[in-house]
């Protein structure tokens, strides 16, 4: 039920580590600078190549109905309802395979392209809160608030709301939803200790912190934070002692999927001088699997791709971050976007653009 | 997946054979009832065939979408009872009795749904798909029944939340979340049905002569349950911010002293819990000026809780939370020069530094 998440994860983590290019999955990695050519490798060898993952996706693509048309969207499988979690997932691919241009040819029925059956779909899914539901369902989490936003963003919609229109013939966030709606929301979800929960009041998680301040930086409207003080610091806190990791809440344990969630909220806070970045990196690397590689949530723990994806993301987040330690710094792995969760190089082809908040002392 | 430990001892070739078996049957069972759902098939006896698919996956997210079609599809009468109901009444055929029964009958399908979810939450209480059905099914059950079986509906309900939460994970934030939404049902269904205060119901998420006695009990048996602590914040929070009402009844109050004594008593034992100094925080910051306590009232407090806290300090310097509370209290005592010179070498201070722009910002 979640094919595509699981291809995002497990293929975004190898072209961090320069393991991808076109052609499918490398054997070896790229150099830095290398963008593909499978140096005496055949192309045959690798699996995952364009072709195939594209023609993967799009057979996890439907149209639905909406009351002023058509919308379209991705389930997480085939013949999975539509949902923005693996819509934002199948863009996130087809974009790291430079191939969103397949969302520009127009549906069987009516002369809309695919990209704004997408876009119709999601501006379809604003609640009377301001904030995104994932499908027709109308539940209400900011994780879908988040990934609603992101596939704006990543279908070129211009998501700068420093703007009042969209620069040059780009549709501007302001035209198609109540953007300004979204923004006040998102910023109520920021609790009284200073981090972030599911909807107002709720009580606040690690996971909730990023995708409230992943939304609110690729919509340059940080500003809106009640408290980016305090952001900071319930962040922080994340760190536990001893083991370096992150955890999620207080009281809990630390688990590497943190080390992105947490820690992609402090690169969008400029915030990593507040903790050991150094301690993180080594946590990370301590919850490999050895034997049949991975890696897991804690040391010792079964290894799976949404680890794997969240701890070399995480890795290369801390590289990036000028804090990292000697080790850390020397790792051959890619930048990648605190905001959009995908690789930086792939952010620059799309001219998606973000918000970082400097940390003021 | 979280906490699967990998296991020292490869599973056999018959065990491989096994799942493997399992997996194929269910993976067959699946493409199945979507194959039904692609061609529009809406037959309720189908429903059972679902319940068993989403037993063994609670997150296919996709066939707890097919029970609310067909669900939907099978319900087709009206509503004429409840809260949400139009004045115009019954659209459609029928009299008035014809119109009952299908809510009788709609209302016994739904609570044997609740049923299947609590079936499917027993093999995984964290599925955000299941607990987003669950609030379906309830706002469809409460829409058409009356106002006493209403009240009744989303007591039980509360009390299985309840009981999730003290049996199961008390941290089990889908839980909370699910129950602070039970509490906005409970607040309406309790202040009657004017707009006015459907609107205010509509935001509260706490009955604080429900939460206090729970959370009480839950922080009692484990100071480091920051879930119940959150659910008390907001019912300090309520009970200090409400404004007389036509229809209130006994008004809870706080006992500042009270609540500042058992978080003393937590962090005596836990004096890295950052739970706990966030909310003792906001006591401080926030909750004394709201309790009406200021000028010398408050500084007398805070001097008590400077006391508490900067002995435990002292005796163990090496811990966070009594450092950054003394701290606290004695920039809030106008003594900001001291609060900064306090453990300044310690590893804290990058924390402090957060904090007293935060107070400064709060001046």
């Amino acid at each position: 039920y979640l094919a595509v998440s699981g291809m995002y994860w497990g293929l975004t983590a190898l072209d961090i580590m320069h393991m991808l290019t076109k052609e499918g999955v490398r054997h070896t990695p790229l150099v830095e600078g290398a963008e593909s050519e499978a140096e005496g490798e055949s192309a045959a060898d690798t699996p995952f190549a364009q072709e195939d993952v594209v023609s993967f996706v799009m057979s996890c693509y439907q149209t639905v109905p909406l009351e002023t048309g058509v919308g379209g969207g991705f389930g997480g499988a085939p013949k999975h309802d539509v949902h923005t979690l693996y819509t934002m997932s199948a863009l996130q691919l087809l974009a790291l395979y430079d191939s969103l241009d397949v969302l520009d040819v127009a549906e069987a029925e009516g002369g809309k392209t695919k990209r704004q059956s997408i876009i119709d779909w999601v501006c379809s899914l604003q609640l009377s809160d301001g904030s995104f539901s994932g499908d027709a369902s109308g539940e209400c989490d900011s994780r879908l608030t988040y990934t609603s936003l992101a596939i704006l963003g990543i279908l070129g919609v211009d998501m700068d709301m420093r703007r009042e229109s969209g620069e040059g013939e780009r549709v501007h966030i302001r035209d198609i939803v109540r953007a300004d709606q979204v923004v006040g929301w998102l910023a109520r979800c920021q609790s009284v200790d200073g981090g972030f929960s599911v909807s107002p009041g709720d009580e606040s998680h690690g996971g909730q912190a990023f995708v409230t301040l992943g939304a609110l930086s690729l919509l340059h409207s940080l500003s809106a934070l009640p408290s980016p003080t305090l952001a900071s610091l319930w962040l922080a806190q994340r760190q536990m002692p001893f083991v370096g990791g992150f955890n999620g809440r207080p009281s809990k344990k630390e688990d590497v999927c943190y080390s992105w969630w947490v820690g992609a909220s402090l690169s969008l806070l400029s915030s990593w001088g507040l903790v050991d970045g150094g301690a993180v990196a080594r946590f990370i690397l301590r919850c490999q699997d050895t034997e049949d590689g991975g890696i897991a949530d804690r040391p010792e723990n079964r290894a799976d791709a949404y680890h794997t994806m969240f701890g070399v993301a995480a890795l290369s987040l801390i590289k990036s971050s000028g804090t990292a330690d000697a080790d850390t710094a020397s790792l051959h792995v890619r930048p990648v976007s605190p905001a959009y969760c995908m690789p930086v190089h792939v952010c620059e082809r799309l001219g998606l653009t973000w918000q970082v908040l400097d940390l003021d002392l | 997946m979280h906490g699967v430990k990998k296991s020292a001892i490869p599973p056999t070739a018959q065990e491989l054979e096994q799942k493997k078996k399992q997996v194929d049957s269910f993976r067959s069972l699946i493409n199945g009832l979507l194959a039904k759902r692609e061609q529009g098939n809406m037959n309720p006896k189908i429903l059972p065939h679902i319940g068993i698919a989403l037993k063994y996956n609670p997150e296919h997210y996709t066939l707890w979408n097919y029970r609310r079609d067909i669900l939907t599809d099978s319900m087709s009468q009206p509503v004429t009872e409840g809260v949400e109901a139009e004045a115009e009444g019954v659209d459609g055929e029928g009299e008035g009795g014809g119109v009952e029964d299908a809510n009788v009958s709609a209302v016994a399908t739904l609570t044997e749904e609740l049923g299947v979810i609590e079936a499917a939450l027993a093999k995984n209480p964290k599925v955000y798909s299941a607990w987003h059905h669950r609030r379906w099914v309830m706002d469809h059950i409460l829409a058409r029944s009356g106002a006493e079986d209403r009240l009744a509906i989303v007591h039980k309900e509360l009390d299985l939340c309840k009981k999730l939460l003290t049996k199961g994970d008390s941290r089990n934030f889908h839980c909370w979340n699910h129950r602070r939404h039970v509490l906005t049902l409970l607040t309406r269904e309790t202040q009657g049905g004017r707009e006015r205060e459907r609107e205010t119901a509509a935001k509260t998420t706490t009955i604080p002569s429900i939460d206090m006695p729970l959370t009480l009990a839950l922080i009692e048996s484990d100071f480091t349950n920051h879930s119940a602590w959150h659910q008390r914040r907001l019912a300090i929070q309520q009970i200090l911010t409400e404004r007389e009402s036509e229809t209130s009844g006994e008004r809870e109050t706080v006992d500042m002293e009270f609540e500042l004594d058992n978080l003393m008593s937590g962090v005596s034992m836990e004096p890295d819990s950052e739970g706990l100094f966030h909310i003792w925080y906001w006591l401080v910051s926030t909750g004394l000026s709201l309790s009406g306590c200021v000028g010398a009232e408050a500084e007398g407090v805070l001097e008590t809780q400077l006391e508490t806290y900067m002995p435990l300090y002292e005796d163990e310097p090496e811990h966070r939370y009594p450092l950054l509370m003394a701290k606290t209290c004695l920039f809030l005592l106008g003594r900001q020069a001291e609060a900064d010179a306090l453990g300044a070498d310690q590893a804290m201070n990058t924390h402090w530094r957060l904090l007293r722009k935060d107070l400064s910002s709060r001046q």
